[in-house]
């Protein structure tokens, strides 16, 4: 069985915050369409504070 | 720089986005030597009842519960630390403790004040490692910035320290604008000439006046700008989970950190957890809910695996609650009821 991986990102503004609920939201829309976390990482600049995930998913 | 963890398979504390929680950070006491304002008041503080205060015991229950579970680095906080008269029965009795088949390590975080008395009984007992905390070597400022004129004794517990065997020595200060800007370099001197690693850290909100502004606070950017004007600074490369950016200083071997978790966070390589010194399970500095691990400990009618099992249940219940990131910024970021003196650096 193949595996598919995918990866999506969360740009959220420094100033502003973290949105815990924006990353819940956009884990639960990947998990719910079958995905499963596979690497989980942020980044910071300074003006933003960056969630990464890698998903995959068996085909 | 990536700041990430892979999901482990481990049966430990590994939280939704696969963090592994490896490092349990433990409030001894709330109290303190010291007044630094960014911590807590001069006064008015109401302080944690001596009855809730976890014994020593109840501390190492929890730690060896941990330990089972895959921690294997214990931090001793406070407050001030050394002012708990069992604080080296607590090290000796969590430092016997194993994860994994090897043995954990535990360390200290400390104002310095009284450490050189007690550093004998405290590596015998088999601490690890120590991070003195000293944000300016002028004895005014220090008298202004901590309400106590006690400069001579930390530079004390410096000393001791940097005679002692515990190594990696680290100071911390946290770089204040208007405050202590003027002493980066300074104090970066005093622990080059200590043999230790000079951490600054971004003054986060967690100061008792609750007068904190992310446009006025010193960022790590501002530190390293003053830091590189005196010295070139070179990345040190593998942080991992450390909450410190490290740089060479001319090369090297001496190293300078920052830690930045307001400008630069790193929440995506956290894997520690908080106990307060009542007993409060917190899985972020800056939760602002906890979990009641106290009850576990003092239930009478519990057996001593149902213990067990209620310790560990509260420790996987706090890891798998945990957010992805602290919230700092955020228009409806809440600052801790708890004091940092409270919680625990």
């Amino acid at each position: 069985m193949a595996q598919r991986l995918r990866h999506s990102s969360l740009i959220l503004p420094l100033d502003e915050g973290v949105d815990n609920q924006a990353v819940d939201r956009h884990m639960l829309l990947w998990t719910e369409g079958g995905w499963s976390l596979q690497h989980f990482s942020t980044t910071a600049d300074p003006r933003n504070h960056s969630f990464h995930f890698i998903w995959a998913r068996a085909d | 720089m990536s700041i990430g963890v892979e999901p482990s398979t481990s049966t430990g504390l590994v939280d939704s986005f696969g963090r592994v929680h490896s490092d349990l950070r433990i409030s001894l006491t709330d109290r303190c030597s010291l007044r630094c304002t960014y911590c807590m008041p001069e006064q008015g503080n109401v302080w944690l009842s001596r009855s809730s205060i976890l014994s020593a015991a109840e501390i190492a229950h929890v730690a060896r519960v941990a330990a089972d579970l895959g921690v294997t680095s214990f931090r001793l906080t406070g407050g001030e630390p050394l002012l708990r008269v069992d604080l080296a029965e607590i090290v000796a009795q969590v430092a016997g403790l194993r994860s994994g088949g090897s043995p954990v390590e535990v360390t200290l975080t400390t104002n310095g004040i009284g450490l050189a008395e007690r550093i004998d009984e405290l590596v015998a007992a088999g601490l690890s490692r120590v991070n003195i905390s000293i944000d300016t070597v002028r004895a005014d400022r220090f008298l202004e910035l901590t309400k106590r004129d006690r400069l001579a004794d930390v530079l004390a517990g410096i000393e001791a320290a940097a005679g002692s065997p515990l190594r990696p020595l680290k100071l911390n200060a946290v770089a204040m604008r208007g405050v202590n800007d003027d002493e980066l370099v300074d104090l970066v001197d005093l622990a080059l000439a200590h043999d230790a690693e000079m951490r600054f850290i971004e003054q986060m909100p967690l100061d008792a006046g609750h007068v904190w502004d992310r446009s006025t606070m010193l960022t790590r950017d501002e530190i390293l700008t003053v830091l590189g004007e005196r010295w070139s600074l070179t990345p040190v490369p593998g942080r991992g989970d450390a909450p410190a950016e490290r740089f060479e200083l001319d090369a090297g071997p001496s190293t300078v950190g920052v830690i930045a978790s307001v400008t630069a966070p790193f929440c995506g390589a956290c894997n520690r957890l908080r106990l307060t010194a009542d007993g409060q399970l917190r899985s972020c500095l800056f939760a602002t809910d906890e979990l009641d691990l106290r009850g576990a400990l003092r239930t009478e009618s519990l057996t001593d695996l149902d213990r067990d099992h209620e310790i560990a249940d509260v420790l996987r219940r706090s890891v798998g609650a945990k957010k992805a990131g602290h919230a700092i910024g955020d228009p409806l970021f809440l600052q801790p009821v708890r004091g940092m003196n409270a919680i625990g650096g």
